[in-house]
Parts: C-alpha cells; structure tokens; sequence
C-alpha cells in the first residue's frame, strides 16, 4: 500500500512535458478538454516567444552569414588582397564586440563568438593564399583551432566546443593524409582512428565531468551523443576490419579491438548506471551488434554452405536484434524507476 | 528570468485541469509513465529493430534466390510476397513477443521487396514506367496492410516508401526521362499536399497509433521530396507558388498552436504572420518546411518531429542555395536579406511589451 501511494506521488514530481500529457491522452486517461488545457498551459505565450526569439535568432544569424559567406565568393577575384583582410577582420571585431556588448544575455553573446570563431578559418585561408605560404591544408586547421580556443574557453558554450573539436578532428585526419601516410611514418588507419577515439573520449570525459560539477553549458545531452557516435565509431571500423581480416592488420587491429571493448563495456556502465542515458546506451548497443553480428556472420560463412547460412544468419540477426531491443526496453524502465524512486 | 518548468502534479493541480484526472487515473497514470516499454518505444529503439528487420529480410530474400525457390523472372515473387505478408499480419496480431514483433517487420520487408521486384520485371524496361509500377505497387500492398498490420514501425516505413517513390516517380517523368513537365508541377503539388497533410494529421485529435505515423510519414516525405526536387538533374527547384503556399500553411500552424483563428488579433500573432508570408516571398520553401516541423514538434512536445526539423533546415540552406541556377550575387543578396529580416523581425518584436513581459 505504501508502495502503491509512492508510486502514485512519483510521477507527480515529474517534469511535465507535452510529450507526457500526450502519453496520457492515448491512453484514454486525459480527455481531449483536459489535454488542450494541459498542453496550453505547458507552452503558454512566453514560452512561444522565448522559443522563436531563440529560433529567429540563430536562423537569421546562420542566414546572414551564409550571405557572407557567398558574397565573398563572388566577389572574390576583384577584391584586393587588403580588401579581404579589412573586410574578415572587421566582421571579426564586430562579431567579438557584440559578444561583449550581449554578455547579459547569454546566446546571442555566444552566437557572436561563435561567428567569430568561423571566420577565423576564412581569413587564414585569405593569409595563406595572399602570402604564398605553401601550407598544407592540415596547418590552416591546427592554426583555426589553436587561434580560437581562448574564446572556446571563455565562452561557454557546448556548440563552439564541438565546433572546435570538429576542427581538431579533421586537422588530424589530414595530418594522416597529407604527412604520415605519403611519407609512409604511418600507414595503417587503425592508429588514426585510434588517435581520433581518444581525443574524442578525452573531451567526452571532460563534458561528463563538467556535467557532474554542475556546469549548466554542458546541461545538454547532445553533445554526449555526438561524441559517443564518434568515439564508438573510429574504435567500431578498425574492429570490424581486424574481425574480417584478423592477418591484414594484426598489433593495430588488436589494439583497436581491445579499445572498443574498453569503450562499449564504459559506456554500458557509465550511460546505464551512472548518468542513466538511454539514447547514448542505444549507441552502445548498436556498436555491440554491428561488431558481434559481424563476427557471427563471417564464421558462419566460413563454416556453412552459403544458400542455408542466408536463412539462418537472418534469424540470428532478428534474434541479436531482439535481444538487444530488450535488454534497452528493461534498462530503460529500470533507470525511470530509479529516478522517480 | 526563465521560471522551472511545472511538474505533473502541479500541472493536474491546475484550477482548469484539476478533476479530470480521478485517483484510479492517477494511479494509472503512474503506471503508464513508468517507462519506454509502456508508454512506447522511443524512436530510435524502433530504428534499432527496423535495421535489423532489413537485414533479415534481407537474407531470406537471398536465401529464396540462392536456393532456388523463386524464380525472379516470373509471377512467383508475387506469390512468394503474400506468403510471407499473410504470416506477418496474423503472427503480429497474436503476438506482442519482441522476436516475432521483428520476425513479423522482416517478412513484410521481404514481402514488400518481393512484390517491388515483380512489379519492375512486369513493368518493362523504361524507367518511368517502372517507377510508376513501383510506386503503385507499395502504395496498394500499404493500403491493404496499413489496417490489419498493428505496427507503428512499418505504418511510417510503408507510406513513406510509396511517397518517397512516388515523388522519383515524377521527377523522372517530368525531366529528360520522361519529358512530361506537367509531372513536375503535379509534384509540387503533391509536396504542398504531404505537407498539409503532415500539418493536420499530426495537429488534429485524436492522433493515436492509427493516423499518428502515416502523419509522420507525410511530414518527412515534404521536404524529403523538396530536396529531391532540388538535387534531381534538369528539374527546376520549386518556385514560390510553393513557398507561398507552405508559408500559408504555417500561418496556419501558428493559429493552431496559439489555440485559434481568434489569436490572429494579437500583435504578436500578426507580427508572426506577416514575416512568415513576407519570407514566402523570398525564400526557398524547404525552409518553410523544416520550421513547420519545429513548430510542431515544439507544440507537442515532439522531439522527433524536432530532431527531423533540425536536421532539414541545415541541410536546405546549404543543399538549396549551393544548388541553386543563379549568380553568387544573387544568392549572397537572398540569404542575407532573408536573415536580415529576421534578425530585424526579432529586433522590432522584441521592443513589445509582450516580448518584455516573456523576458520576465
């Protein structure tokens, strides 16, 4: 009974969402009357304006800068060298005086030095071209990156760090392309690949750490997913390549491997246990099963004769699938029971 | 100051929501909410399962072939179809195991493919021709399966299929193809109408498991079959009948979302309105799109219908105006008055008192 009447005051502590006054609707618990009022007073004028004034924000923001952006294009040959300087570097100043001025309101504030921080990589790619200095495209990334990350740090702001280490990620991957791999230092992708995980995961920690100290930018789950998906997959390719042809890449291979299963096996235990993320355990899940069915499937085609293999391979992918879709089903009552417990 | 965001409780508290609710409600409102496995699978468990439904069906498909027991060049894909749509129809009814819940979405995947494939090898070899075939074949095995097949799943995969073929269909038709133009216009036309009807399906009430996913289905397939439209070689990018035409649309969307047409009296309302027909004007429509997906998805609360918002609308700035037929001049001019007007939309409707009143 005591159970019973908790159980009945728990979901009364529940943030209350559309998308629950929307579940109760459907399941004949909330007439059409009492889910219109409901859903009204969950999004009641100021919360439309709150919500367009973000939207208008950012679209027109991103529009303008696309604007810009062609503009430059265009008119790129018959401007001169000065010119192009003077015009990228007084959009810059502007972008990073509207961020000051707009400190007391935090996103267009951020929205100014994310701006900036675009078009840094512009005017490096004006510097580069103007002066002749024959860097390599790997350069004009590490330099966007390295020249920014002061105002990826003061900022704040989740986006501008994803937007920073997506230009980490790519500086290495052209490091690879353009230096280690022609000049055969590193030839094997693996060590890359493994490169980039760990980057990844390093500030995937950082923003679980951050989230942990109670840092209200990193608040958004986004960011976690995003850099998860990439941890997972720069550790899922080399795995599966090392499982199919286990003797083609034998010491990177196995340390790939041997990543992954670090990785997925943390990731079950933090995104199930510690920060009850089902969307980022779903992530894990998939890895798991695009690795294990990998697996089971070549071993199956070594061994079986191909026609019948087809029929039984597909029942157990329904059978890995099913089971994966369980154990998220329970895993995801589980963590709801835990928090309204 | 942003104020919390209410709790359930204090919510059914609500002088104009208290009493609906009973004890007995409440009570199964707390089972109801327990969890994913009760109150539906969120979207990307679906995908989850979907994937490996296709790639089941998939393998059994291969395994009739390699085994010989359909031969592709005659009627017995057709047969072989129904032999595998009928199971799935009754094993889904009996069974809510999650094995067969997926055995059931492979066999109407391999059904559906078994079906498609007999219905290109019986259409010919012109490719318009085909594409009609394919495109009349998947929307009558989903309107024959959409009643008796109880799964949200394959209710969104299904009818998106026959829209996404459908619009193929007329692109090949009305360009070089086919060179039958009138088709791209009835594609237009089609878009403006999945995307009206994306709008009510999912605005209007009741919006269960029946009519729910087929509106999702239509909501993707606009700007889905925009973007189509946009990258198909030769065809011309729609124009602004269709802008106008979404723009209206979402004038209308606002309404909706604001609780009626009583709401237009409003400054803010108006003010809404008039930039959304004001950027109709000058816009790509896959924009109008991808905001009318936003707005919707926020009313309800939706964050698929968010999450696919998000996704077009990054996706039609880039694709439409790299796409587009005209001098970078032109395009610089565009973006940047239509991001001016927003941005000075902002401004002006920021300096209200109802604006200041939201800030508080």
């Amino acid at each position: 009974m005591a159970e019973e009447h908790n159980q009945n005051e728990d979901w009364r502590e529940r943030t209350a969402e559309p998308a629950a006054v929307r579940s109760l609707y459907r399941a004949g618990l909330l007439g059409p009357a009492a889910r219109d009022r409901a859903l009204a007073l969950l999004r009641p004028p100021r919360a439309w304006w709150r919500w367009a004034d973000r939207l208008l924000l950012l679209l027109g923001a991103a529009l303008v800068l696309a604007g810009v952006v062609f503009f430059f294009a265009y008119n790129w040959e018959r401007l001169s060298r000065f010119l192009k300087f003077g015009l990228l570097q007084t959009g810059i100043v502007i972008c990073v005086a509207g961020a000051h001025w707009t400190q007391d309101r935090e996103l267009p504030s951020k929205v100014f030095l994310l701006a900036a921080s675009v078009l840094v990589g512009p005017l490096l790619a004006v510097y580069g071209q103007a002066y002749q200095t024959g860097a390599d495209a790997f350069e004009l990334f590490v330099a966007w990156a390295a020249l920014i990350l002061p105002w990826v740090v003061a900022a704040r702001f989740a986006g501008l760090w994803v937007f920073w280490l997506g230009l980490v990620n790519v500086a290495s991957i052209l490091y690879w392309v353009q230096v280690l791999e022609p000049n055969r230092v590193i030839l094997h992708f693996e060590v890359l690949f493994i490169f980039l995980a760990l980057v990844n995961a390093w500030a995937l920690g950082g923003g679980e750490a951050g989230r942990e100290r109670g840092y209200d930018w990193l608040a958004g789950r986004w960011p976690r997913w995003l850099l998860l998906a990439a941890v997972l997959f720069y550790l899922t390719a080399p795995t599966l390549t090392y499982v199919v042809e286990p003797g083609l890449r034998e010491e990177p291979g196995l340390l790939a491997a041997g990543l992954w299963i670090v990785a997925a096996g943390a990731a079950w235990y933090f995104y199930r246990r510690r920060y009850r993320d089902l969307p980022a355990l779903s992530l894990a899940v998939l890895s798991a099963c695009t690795v294990l069915l990998t697996l089971v499937g070549k071993m199956l085609f070594q061994v079986a004769d191909e026609t019948w293999t087809y029929l039984f391979f597909g029942l157990i992918i329904l059978g890995v699938m099913s089971l994966a879709v369980y154990l998220l089903r329970r895993a995801g009552r589980r963590m709801a029971e835990k928090r309204d417990g | 100051m942003v104020r919390p965001a209410p709790t359930l409780g204090e919510l059914v508290d609500q002088p104009r929501v208290e009493g609906l609710l009973d004890e007995i409600g409440a009570r199964n409102a707390a089972a109801r909410l327990a969890g994913p496995g009760r109150a539906g699978d969120p979207f990307y468990i679906r995908l989850l399962a979907a994937l490996g439904a296709w790639a089941a069906a998939a393998c059994f498909t291969s395994f009739l072939h390699l085994a010989r027991l359909v031969d592709l060049e005659g009627t017995e894909p057709l047969l072989w179809s129904l032999l595998f749509l009928v199971p799935a129809v009754v094993i889904r009814r009996l069974s809510r195991r999650t094995f067969l819940v997926q055995l059931t979405l492979a066999f109407c995947t391999a059904g559906h493919l078994l079906l498609l494939w007999w219905a290109a090898h019986w259409s010919g070899d012109n490719a318009v021709t085909v594409l009609r075939s394919l495109t009349v074949a998947q929307a009558a095995a989903t309107a024959l399966m959409y009643w008796p097949y109880r799964d949200r799943t394959y209710r969104f995969l299904a009818p998106l299929a026959a829209l996404v073929l459908l619009a193929v269909w007329l692109a090949a038709a009305g360009t070089d193809l086919g060179r039958e133009t009138g088709r791209l216009h009835l594609l237009e036309a089609v878009i403006v109408l999945e995307a009206a009807a994306g709008g009510w399906l999912l605005a209007r009430r009741p919006s269960g498991d029946f009519v729910r996913p087929v509106g999702y289905a239509a909501a993707v397939a606009a700007p889905g079959a925009l973007l189509l439209l946009i990258l198909w070689p030769r065809a011309v990018p729609p124009g602004r009948p269709v802008s106008l035409a979404l723009a209206l649309g979402l004038s209308i969307l606002y309404l909706w979302a604001a609780g009626g047409s009583d709401r237009l009296k409003t400054e803010g309302m108006l003010t809404a309105v008039a930039a959304t027909l004001a950027l109709g004007l000058i816009t790509n429509p896959g924009l109008l799109a991808a905001v009318g997906l936003l707005v919707l998805g926020y009313a309800q609360g939706d964050k698929a219908l968010l999450g696919l918002g998000c996704l077009f609308l990054p996706l039609f700035l880039a694709v439409y105006y790299y796409d587009l037929d005209v001098t970078l001049a032109y395009k610089s001019w565009v973006l940047a008055g239509s991001g001016l007007l927003l941005l000075l939309a902002r401004f002006v409707a920021g300096r209200r008192p109802w604006a200041k009143e939201a800030r508080e």
